[in-house]
């Protein structure tokens, strides 16, 4: 009657530890029902506590009121650039964000509990990286308004267009940033080391989802946005595969 | 754009080889500083070592 | 061997340097558009070739110790990406020399620009994370993973600065080098530096090398409860 159940309970109470026999430990839970474990487990924890996403929500909205002080009441500048400004807050604080999902499993020794669960370290990475990306796609929507208020953007093309670069943007961040916010929280300076590592390799992220927002925002004459999608499209392709597969030596003992 | 012929300029030319040629003799000189320690802090392990 | 390259490496880096600045600065003539200027090509392209190699080694050596485990490995990887960094950085500040008189300015958003610079910043993060890690297993293979990202990230960059800058239709830097004095003077040089970056790496990964050995060496003051001589 309850054998699925049953079944999962039994496996997630694990009696063996990982031996050293050459025979590869098949994974005891299937790949997505682990991911889905653990992307609960990151809500819950979250919303416990809701200091993460508060957090950052400020950071962020603060740091849009920023660029406009130092741009100026130009109000021209400030709506040409709004995606830019946009985009920039939503990276800068991606990596409080990042950080902070990391540093749940390092303290308490969590992360050697998910190891001994004999769980498949892509199911980890796949976890982590949705729930990041999940995070920062709500900030997104929450900085959508006050960009309208703060840069007097208007979205010519809808909320819906809008949705695609929002996410493929968000989603490019968390991609590598899951796995270096992993090994950043492992090593000194972590705070200096994971925007150092990140924000290079996001470039080209961060250009198309400036260019695909702001097409969407002020209109696309030329046809240009599916240009921009596929761009965001294949470097989320490229890199959320490159990063599940090396994310399992990132947290290995 | 450019018409025609850059007159001179050879002050950027010689700023340029002057830069390639300070990196690579000062890289040298790091590299060879870089040698002479980490070959002292291999002796002094050893020195301990073998006391 | 051992001898012959100490001594054969730089003597041809040097050697050819030098021949080849002869021939760039004296032999070969001015060229049709830009005069004596473009003359810093000679300096800038073989450092951006060395760059390369120098990042492709890093990863080859990088891949090598994922799967071998290799301290030899890890030390090259080490090694060509701090070279890589150096050459990375010559050219530049050699292409920002040349952009200023042919271009008017001192930076422009020209994709090998573009792409060179944002390589300098991911590899010089790639030499901060080996600073910030203290065990030799971690730090290796964190490096090679690092390594890999970045290394993937190259081409991607690339086309999507050159699609950005296609809106702006910047000027790039021209690629015609039709005279043969041109060639032989851009080919010394070239080997040059590429003489360079085998002599660098080859030093570099023997004081990495060395460094291995001292951190893996136990502590001095855990000798004396080993109980005195070997």
């Amino acid at each position: 009657m309850n054998n699925a159940a049953e079944n999962t309970a039994a496996s997630m109470s694990v009696a063996r530890t990982p031996s050293t026999t050459t025979e590869r430990e098949r994974p005891r839970l299937g790949l997505l029902r682990a991911t889905f474990g653990i992307i609960a487990k990151d809500f819950l924890l979250e919303w416990r506590g809701r200091a993460r996403i508060n957090a950052t929500i400020f950071f962020a909205v603060l740091t849009l009121l920023l660029f406009s002080f130092a741009v100026g009441p130009h109000h021209a500048i400030l709506e040409q650039n709004a995606p830019g400004y946009l985009w920039l807050a939503i990276m800068l604080a991606s990596v409080m964000s990042l950080g902070e999902s990391q540093r749940v499993e390092a303290e308490n020794a969590a992360l050697e509990g998910l190891r001994l669960l004999a769980l498949d370290p892509r199911a980890i990475y796949l976890g982590k990286s949705i729930v990041n990306m999940l995070f920062l796609m709500a900030l997104a929507l929450v900085l959508v308004p006050v960009s309208i208020a703060l840069y007097g953007t208007t979205i010519r093309a809808g909320m819906g267009p809008l949705f695609s670069p929002l996410l493929l943007g968000t989603a490019a961040i968390s991609a590598p940033g899951t796995l270096y916010a992993a090994i950043a929280v492992q090593a000194r300076a972590r705070d200096v080391l994971l925007p150092l590592l990140l924000f290079p390799i996001l470039i080209p992220g961060l250009l198309a989802a400036v260019k695909a927002t702001s097409l969407v925002l002020t209109g696309d004459p030329m046809g240009e946005l599916v240009s921009w999608t596929m761009l965001l499209g294949a470097f989320n392709v490229v890199y959320w595969i490159l990063c599940g597969l090396l994310f399992g030596r990132v947290i290995e003992e | 754009m450019t018409q025609g012929v850059i007159e001179g300029g050879w002050e950027y030319v010689w700023a340029a080889y002057a830069v390639t040629w300070t990196a690579l003799v000062g890289y040298t000189l790091y590299l060879w500083r870089q040698r002479r320690l980490a070959d002292d802090e291999l002796r002094a392990t050893g020195e301990d070592e073998r006391s | 061997m051992r001898r012959v390259l100490d001594f054969g490496l730089p003597a041809m880096a040097f050697g050819l340097l030098i021949i080849g600045g002869v021939v760039g600065l004296a032999i070969a003539p001015p060229e049709r558009d830009m005069g004596d200027v473009y003359r810093i090509i000679y300096v800038h392209v073989p450092a951006a070739l060395g760059a390369l190699i120098a990042y492709t080694t890093t990863l080859v050596a990088s891949l090598v110790y994922l799967f071998k485990s290799s301290w030899a490995a890890d030390a090259i990887a080490e090694s060509s990406a701090e070279v890589g960094v150096v050459l990375n950085g010559m050219l530049l500040i050699t292409g920002s020399i040349w952009g200023r008189p042919t271009w008017g300015v001192w930076w422009t958003w020209d994709p090998r620009l573009t792409t060179a610079a944002i390589m300098f910043f991911a590899f010089v993060g790639y030499l901060a994370l080996r600073r910030f890690v203290d065990a030799p297993e971690k730090r290796a293979t964190w490096a090679s993973v690092v390594a890999i990202i970045v290394y993937v990230d190259i081409p991607i960059v690339w086309f999507s600065v050159r699609w950005w800058n296609s809106l702006h239709q910047l000027q790039s830097s021209p690629n015609t080098i039709p005279d043969p004095m041109m060639k032989l003077a851009l080919r010394l040089n070239a080997f040059a530096l590429l003489f360079f970056f085998l002599w660098f790496t080859r030093q570099r990964y023997r004081i990495a090398r060395t460094r291995q050995r001292v951190e893996l060496m136990e502590p001095p003051a855990l000798a004396p409860a080993m109980g005195g001589t070997p």
